[in-house]
């Protein structure tokens, strides 16, 4: 008996155990949800904290007799290409497993030929000159690695022929250097000869059409073949020349000019001083001229001058490799420095696939990988204006998708903000007068009876699914924006009139009559409004237009450049409706919460109901109030379905009521599934999250302590 | 403001001047009440519309090309545009008998006249013929009476199905085996694949007399400018004469109305058909939210009120728990994305499913990782209102339980959660209507405007948790990102708002039910 007894006892302090640990467990768990969503939010933002790392990966030696010309992405087996002594070319490829680079295929020209590699967009393509002054253009891409057979590898010769056009022969003949740049429109050869200079600008499209530049010897040229201008230089006075030869630009430098170079697409540009002073020139449009203008400088040692720079492919990143073998990592925005690298030789060029740098010099090709290049992304960036290729002025630009390699990411936070909080504030504007009227009325002045039903009510507005209130206001308040804002403004200035009118007749009826029913000031007001607000829609609209004798939709509006449906005042009262039920049941809440005894010794004191809402109940329930607005603040700074449907989702940096704007929350909406994993941009946009989370997080804690103080005066009150 | 308060009260009488005050407070509420009132009242209202079936007119108006038309109209909504009456009408005329719609200004239409012999004829396939039914042609007569328009339409029906029987029970059959012989390599000229040919034409032969013999019937329609057509008796859905209905017949088709809506999927691109697949996947969404998030929320408050210590820990949790609930819902969806999709997907498919790399089977967005998004966004709600009823459990019933000997867990499972059970329920139901009204995180994890399929079919393992859904919240965001004016498409996105709203509503009223329930409960205990 009594060992049944045991065992049952047993079995019951067993299932205890067992119950305390599933709980446990389970409470655990929830809070290692709550660690795991912050930990993961933060830890996708965070790389973009770090410093970019370079870290020495391999480097290899020239095959015999010959030197590095260019290379493309080797350790992806693609081609690095070299030149011979002897007339001929070669294109290796890097062996992962040994680190030596084997051979594929040699292609030999005439020894009276010319040969260089040109790289444009990030393509490489072989281009030689024939002693009569052909010049052949073959892609690298398209040329076979591996000769299929003996005879195509002992011809050698170019087998793939892109695109061929004739250089003057006299002209050739007598050349001392030459330079051919490339651009999917044009090809642009430059020809030095003993006492001029020869631009020759190829229609690569149309070989025929070709415009012939003559300059003089003592010139610098530089082609600039994306844009189709040449900048030529002299005497402390850089000219912009457009294609046909037509003087664009000529400005004058103080200091003389030592080296420069384009990036690829030619819209930021790169020039030296002889001090080490290197400023970024960048194109922007002037009333259709396209002209360059200088934007930072970036100061390097004394004596130091730059060799050669190349920009990221995707992201905002450049490298600039200097005379001193300095290899200089930079945002190419903002013209941070933000790490630097000592390379093993001098580096004569460079090329960037992903987070391999290829570093070539004539006797050695030297591979680093940049870590966490992420990392580019400095405070600056984010938060400053900044000069963009194409812009005039300084500017804080959101517009992070492009079509095209080697665009600049214009990732700056600011207009989001801006556009969140536009929408936030502005919805609280409307929000508070509402809910605190409303709180006031049913905490203070109204009935019980009447308090039970507009209470839940009233809170059955906040059910209302947001994507609902966004909805409405996308289809049925927006095309009315139009008609609806002059009728809006005329309300607000009839509606104080109708109160004044109100508050001076009802006593006098309650006098003459003697009855007031409770609650029938409600329906009143119902009636009021309503009729007021028909007013304001039908004819005061019409008056005040006739009035002031304006056409109201073409010219009050026609400096607004957003269509005028979608503007902020929309998303303001589509987002003040959303939110004023919430804060309004949290005010009443604080507002009913007051003791009875301090308003029943208010009262006993002969203070009037106004007096005791005045001095006693407002004073009183200020901390729950002030915690309801912060609730609704948060409330409305992180609502997105609204936001999405009712914004233009232009994300402009102006505080203008009458423009769209492009909220944070939706932004991440629109944006997050488009963007590569572990990229800058997916980075830059969980740092948005974080903000969000991190900015409704303390909003929420100073309102909940805010709560917790007023039930505290409460209980003592 | 304080010198307009003083030469206020200067004015007024101390008993004006407080009226002024009230009636200040009075405006404000009243303001709130007709937001919600109108806003309620605008979706009834439209989303109702969507059903009612409205009357035909026939009626002239200019095109906007200048030209005279006669069309039969049905009018859809009226308002103001600029400083116009127009409104949208949906008209059949000779260019295009399956409806145009168009937004007509009020001074371009010269007459309308009700139109009571016309019929609302609304094809299979969604679209919609505004004619006057004049009568159907069968294969045996030319003209017979549109009164047997339903017998007839089930003769048709009839030959359809016929049409199928032969495809299913021999046709696929014999498609099977000559792939087979295919497979096989056969030769052409096997005797197996030439009986199975001979059979094939056979077969052929007899559906495609059949398939005339369906062609054949038809319904013959006029328009009002006397073009006439013939619709084939098969496509017909439904012919209603809305001239000819009373109004409880108009009730009456208005619910047959709302059954298409509630049972068949969007067709002419979300403007026409119903709403089921989003309806589905909703229901679908929130049903397994509910299975995870019941658990781990009563679990944890129970946890936090029952079994953790009362130190400055459990309040930082308790604060931090609640403010969770504060957090915008799109950062629930930034994380299921980052973390669920992308991590955890990511990593079993490395897993479980690398041969069909690098196409995601689980790393992707799908009804699962939406619903387990969905539940870490309502634990906070399942939480806080669990507690709430904990914390309201008397402390004697507690005591009670321990001096008759129970143990901890027989006091919670016998006393503390029975007697809780409102606010777990409260709980719960403020949670799945919070779920059901959330778009912003669902469009990240695996909500889309239109998916092929259902997550849950036929096809073993039935249920296809890694299949992307519709949502009514997504079906109505599209909507309104799609039709930006105030068409067709808009009102039935009405009717969608509206279910949406009315399954809000009842989920929450039931909450607050059941809250007032649990009050009684402990003002009795």
């Amino acid at each position: 008996m009594s060992s049944t007894i045991k065992q049952t006892t047993k079995k019951r302090m067993r299932r205890d155990i067992r119950l305390r640990i599933a709980v446990t467990t389970f409470g655990g768990l929830v809070l290692l949800t709550m660690v795991i969503l912050i930990a993961h939010l933060i830890s996708q933002a965070v790389p973009l904290a770090y410093t970019p790392q370079f870290a020495f990966q391999h480097s290899v030696n020239a095959l015999p007799e010959s030197r590095f010309v260019a290379s493309a992405d080797a350790l992806e087996r693609q081609p690095v290409i070299l030149q011979t002594s002897s007339c001929s070319t070669w294109l290796a490829h890097l062996q992962k497993d040994t680190g030596t680079l084997s051979p594929d295929r040699q292609i030999t020209r005439s020894c009276d030929s010319q040969f260089a590699v040109v790289e444009s967009a990030g393509e490489h393509h072989l281009i030689t000159v024939s002693a009569g002054g052909i010049v052949r253009v073959s892609g690298v891409r398209g040329l076979q690695l591996q000769a299929n057979t003996a005879a195509q590898a002992s011809a050698g010769a170019l087998s793939l022929n892109e695109f061929s056009f004739a250089l003057p022969q006299n002209i050739w003949q007598h050349q001392k250097d030459w330079q051919i740049e490339l651009s999917p429109q044009w090809l642009v050869a430059t020809v030095y000869t003993k006492n001029k200079v020869l631009v020759y600008w190829v229609n690569r499209q149309q070989p025929t059409r070709t415009y012939t530049h003559i300059y003089s010897a003592k010139a610098k040229i530089l082609t600039l073949p994306d844009t189709g201008q040449t900048l030529a230089y002299r005497d402390k006075q850089l000219l912009f020349f457009g294609v046909k030869g037509d003087l664009i630009q000529r400005v004058e430098v103080d200091n003389p000019v030592s080296w420069w170079q384009a990036l690829p697409k030619s819209r930021s540009l790169f020039i030296a001083s002889e001090f080490g002073e290197v400023t970024r020139w960048v194109l922007k449009n002037d009333a259709g001229n396209m002209l360059y203008e200088p934007t930072y400088t970036v100061d390097l040692a004394q004596g130091e001058q730059p060799i050669t720079i190349m920009a990221h492919p995707s992201e905002n990143a450049m490298v600039m490799a200097t005379s001193s073998e300095r290899l200089l990592l930079l945002n190419r925005v903002s013209g941070e420095v933000v790490q630097e690298y000592q390379t093993k030789e001098q580096v004569s060029s460079i090329s960037w696939y992903a987070d391999r740098l290829y570093l070539l010099s004539a006797g050695q090709l030297e591979v680093v990988k940049v870590r966490f290049l992420s990392g580019i992304t400095t405070w600056s960036s984010l938060f400053e204006p900044q000069i963009y290729e194409g812009y005039r002025t300084a500017n804080q630009v959101w517009q992070t998708s492009s079509g095209s390699d080697f665009q600049e990411q214009k990732y700056s936070l600011v207009p989001l903000l801006i556009g969140s909080l536009k929408a936030s504030l502005l919805a609280l504007v409307i929000a508070i007068p509402m809910s605190f009227g409303a709180a006031v009325y049913t905490g203070f002045f109204a009935r019980q009876p009447l308090r039970n039903w507009i209470k839940p009510g009233l809170e059955m507005l906040e059910a209302i699914p947001s994507v609902l209130i966004g909805f409405i206001a996308a289809i049925w308040l927006a095309p009315l924006a139009a008609n609806i804002l002059i009728t809006l403004a005329l309300f607000l200035i009839l509606i104080p009139l109708a109160m004044a009118l109100i508050a001076w007749i009802t006593p006098v009826i309650v006098e003459k009559t003697g009855r007031w029913r409770p609650g029938t000031e409600l329906l009143f007001a119902l009636v009021c409004l309503l009729a007021t607000g028909y007013f304001a829609m039908t004819t005061a609209t019409d008056w005040v237009l006739a009035w002031l004798d304006i056409s109201y939709t073409s010219e009050l509006l026609s400096d607004i450049d957003s269509p005028i449906g979608k503007n902020t005042v929309v998303v303001a009262l589509a987002l003040g409706v959303a939110i004023s039920p919430g804060i309004y049941s949290l005010t009443e809440d604080a507002i009913a919460g007051v003791p009875d005894e301090l308003k029943n010794a208010s009262y006993a004191l002969g203070a009037t109901r106004l007096q005791t809402l005045q001095k006693v109940v407002i004073q009183v329930a200020t901390p729950g109030i002030l915690a309801a607005i912060m609730l609704g603040f948060g409330r409305a700074f992180g609502e997105t379905m609204i936001v999405l449907m009712v914004t233009g989702n232009t994300p402009v940096s102006s505080w203008s009521l009458f423009e769209g704007l492009r909220a944070l929350t939706a932004n991440l909406a629109i944006e997050l599934p488009e963007a590569d994993v572990g990229s800058t941009h997916y980075q830059i946009l969980f740092l948005t999250a974080c903000i969000l989370f991190l900015f409704t997080f303390v909003i929420n804690t100073v309102a909940e302590l805010l709560r917790q103080r007023l039930r505290r005066r409460n209980r003592y009150g | 403001m304080d010198k307009l308060l003083r030469w206020l009260k200067n004015i007024y009488t101390p008993a004006q001047y407080q009226t002024l005050f009230l009636s200040i407070s009075v405006f404000f509420t009243s303001l709130l009440l007709l937001a919600m009132i109108s806003i309620v009242l605008l979706i009834f209202a439209r989303g109702g519309g969507y059903f009612w079936p409205e009357t035909i007119y026939k009626g002239t108006f200019t095109s906007t090309e200048g030209r005279s038309q006669i069309a039969y109209a049905q009018s859809q909504s009226r308002f103001e545009q600029g400083n116009e009456d127009v409104r949208w009408l949906l008209y059949s005329h000779r260019r295009n008998p399956y409806g145009t719609q168009a937004l007509v200004e009020e001074s371009r239409i010269d007459e309308l006249t009700a139109a009571p012999k016309v019929a609302r004829i609304s094809l299979t396939d969604g679209r919609v013929v505004l004619g006057k039914p004049i009568g159907i042609v069968t294969p045996e007569k030319a003209n017979v009476s549109v009164v047997r328009l339903t017998t007839l339409q089930q003769q048709a029906a009839g030959v359809q199905a016929s049409i199928q029987q032969i495809k299913d029970d021999h046709l696929a059959g014999i498609h099977k085996a000559l792939s087979e012989l295919d497979r096989r390599k056969v030769s052409p000229k096997a005797p197996a694949r030439q009986r199975l040919i001979n059979e094939f034409n056979k077969w052929q032969e007899r559906l495609e007399t059949f398939e005339q013999l369906r062609d054949k019937y038809v319904l013959a329609v006029t328009l009002a400018d006397g073009y006439g057509f013939n619709i084939p008796l098969n496509d017909i859905n439904a012919v209603i004469y809305p001239g000819q209905l009373n109004y409880w017949q108009k009730v009456g088709v208005a619910f047959s109305e709302v059954w298409t809506f509630l049972s068949e999927a969007p067709k002419q691109a979300n403007t026409a058909g119903g709403v089921f697949p989003a309806l589905f996947g909703t229901v679908l969404m929130v049903f397994i939210m509910t299975l995870i998030v019941t658990p781990f929320g009563v679990l944890a408050a129970v946890y936090l009120n029952e079994y953790a210590p009362n130190n400055g820990f459990t309040t930082a949790i308790r604060i931090s728990v609640s403010n969770m609930a504060g957090v915008p819902s799109i950062v629930y969806g930034v994380f299921g994305l980052g973390f669920f999709i992308y991590g955890v997907g990511g990593s079993i498919d490395e897993l479980f499913f690398a041969d069909t790399l690098p196409a995601p089977t689980m790393g992707t967005p799908g009804v699962f990782w939406a619903s387990l998004t969905m539940a870490i966004l309502t634990l906070p709600v399942v939480i806080v209102a669990t507690e709430e009823g904990l914390r309201n459990v008397p402390q004697g019933l507690k005591a009670g339980s321990y001096a008759l000997g129970a143990t901890k867990a027989e006091t919670v499972m016998h006393t503390i959660l029975p007697m809780a059970s409102p606010g777990i329920m409260t709980g719960v139901i403020l949670a799945i209507a919070r779920a059901a009204g959330e778009v912003a995180p669902l469009m990240l994890v695996g909500a889309v405007k239109f998916a092929p399929n259902l997550p849950f079919d036929g096809d073993f393992p039935f249920l296809h948790l890694d299949r992307q859904f519709m949502h009514l919240g997504v079906l109505i965001y599209d909507g309104a990102f799609h039709s930006q004016t105030d068409a067709k498409g808009a009102s039935m996105m009405f009717a969608a708002c509206l279910l949406l709203l009315l399954v809000v509503f009842v989920l929450n009223i039931l909450a607050v039910l059941l809250r007032a329930r649990l009050r009684k409960r402990f003002q009795k205990g």
